[in-house]
């Protein structure tokens, strides 16, 4: 601990309090145990008394901050002192809008080209022939062209719940009445089953299928959808998908 | 000067977060499948770190003690998102393969407590030192621990589509519980058992 009460009580007593700090008085945990045995009687205690009470006070005075200060200065300081933090929060909060606004201008334009290249990929799976997209904000639907810009298909996302959570398909169309075929972007299913799924043929029933045919198929219907085996569920969100949102969507198209 | 050493190297091995302060062990677990995410997740913590306990320090100050936590939290959450938009416009595939874990750094804990323990109490130039060591401390660890579970689970280190090295034996049949996250806890445990028996750490 290295504590040296004599020279503790030697600087207290000359008013240097900055060197009782080199012999540790941090430590004194003011047992008295020095006073008791001290041959000549110096009150050791009453020195380290006065030196902690005059750091402490003179660390509170350096560190205080600015709001504290305010209010033993100002006039109306009840008033400062309430609104200091509120004033201090909209100040960090504007600076680090303004930072963030300063990233998005150089970052935002990358992160939407990629976002709209990753559409384009996936876009590219049904319609392998498709160079250019449009996308009406108000439909949501893609126009897509090919090389020589003309109009060859339509495509739009869709949603219906699966087993487990719900099941995002990108529909793609060639004209009103005809599904080009569909791809699944995203599905929390379980693994096993929708494994089984894709590997039967459930997905090229939705290549080149009439509107009107898609439905889950019943044994007492004519045409139809078939499901897989084990996992009909997952079948019947995937053509509700395509269906509920086909429907809705075709009546935009000329 | 010797104040500005003193905190860098600190942070390194005295007080390396992972080893010895114990903070930011998920993310350690989770990203360092591979040495790439783990060169990736400590660049970001290590820029989020820095840039934090910069300003931190530099108003510490003027904040009040009734509102230090939510002042502290809106800077780094600022910083954080910085550090997200850079890498989903610059390395998309990096993002994709951080996912959740490079948002999250808003709460790690070795960010709010290096700010709230030493940002908030020291000067600038020492704040950047013990930032700057603390996040190399951070960035050693993740890749001792990334190239440790690479190197036996797949058998080998590739780094941005580049194949580094292929081990011969272990590239043919690799020990594939060291990709998974009780392989991580395994190493992670063990290398912490080797430092404390060498003395690299001491109690």
């Amino acid at each position: 601990m290295h504590l040296t009460p004599a020279m503790l009580a030697m600087y207290a007593k000359a008013g240097l309090y900055d060197y009782c700090q080199n012999y540790h008085i941090d430590y004194c945990s003011k047992c008295g145990a020095c006073v008791s045995v001290c041959p000549a009687k110096i009150p050791l205690l009453r020195y380290v008394n006065i030196a902690q009470r005059e750091l402490t006070r003179e660390a509170a005075k350096n560190k205080a901050p600015v709001a504290v200060r305010l209010e033993k200065g100002a006039k109306n300081g009840a008033k400062i002192k309430r609104f200091y933090p509120i004033a201090l929060i909209i100040t960090v909060v504007a600076i680090m809008l303004a930072l963030l606004t300063f990233t998005g201008s150089f970052t935002l334009a990358e992160i939407q080209s990629h976002l709209d290249r990753q559409t384009m990929e996936t876009i590219k799976e049904i319609f392998p022939e498709a160079n250019y997209y449009t996308f009406d904000e108000d439909t949501e639907i893609y126009t897509l062209y090919n090389n020589g810009r003309n109009d060859i298909g339509y495509a739009f996302y869709g949603r219906s719940f699966g087993y487990r959570a719900y099941i995002y398909v990108l529909v793609g169309l060639e004209d009103k009445e005809t599904i080009r075929g569909i791809v699944v972007t995203s599905h929390y299913e379980d693994w096993p089953y929708w494994n089984s799924l894709e590997e039967s043929n459930f997905f090229e029933q939705f290549t080149s299928l009439k509107l009107e045919d898609c439905f889950s198929s019943y044994s007492w219907l004519p045409g139809g959808v078939d499901a897989t085996t084990g996992a009909t569920v997952s079948c019947r969100g995937v053509v509700n998908a395509v269906r509920d949102t086909a429907l809705e969507k075709v009546k935009y198209l000329d | 000067m010797s104040g500005f050493i003193k905190e860098f190297t600190k942070g390194i091995v005295t007080s390396n977060p992972i080893f010895v302060l114990a903070l930011g062990l998920c993310p350690a677990l989770a990203v360092t499948t591979s040495l790439e995410n783990a060169l990736g997740l400590s660049a970001a913590v290590t820029f989020v770190l820095l840039a934090s306990s910069t300003i931190i320090s530099l108003i510490r100050n003027y904040v009040p003690s009734t509102v230090r936590i939510p002042t502290f939290i809106i800077i780094i959450a600022t910083f954080v998102t910085i550090a997200n938009m850079v890498f989903q416009a610059y390395v998309p595939a990096l993002h994709n393969a951080l996912g959740i874990y490079l948002p999250l750094i808003v709460a790690y804990c070795i960010i709010l407590s290096r700010a709230e323990a030493f940002a908030s109490k020291n000067t600038v130039i020492r704040s950047i030192a013990d930032a700057l060591g603390i996040g190399i401390g951070f960035t050693l660890a993740l890749v001792l621990i990334s190239s440790i579970r690479e190197i036996l689970g797949t058998g080998g280190i590739s780094i941005f589509g580049n194949n580094l090295f292929t081990l011969p034996g272990l590239g043919d049949s690799p020990i594939h519980i060291f990709i998974l996250p009780a392989g991580a806890f395994l190493v992670v445990g063990l290398l912490l058992a080797l430092f404390r028996w060498t003395g690299v750490i001491k109690h």
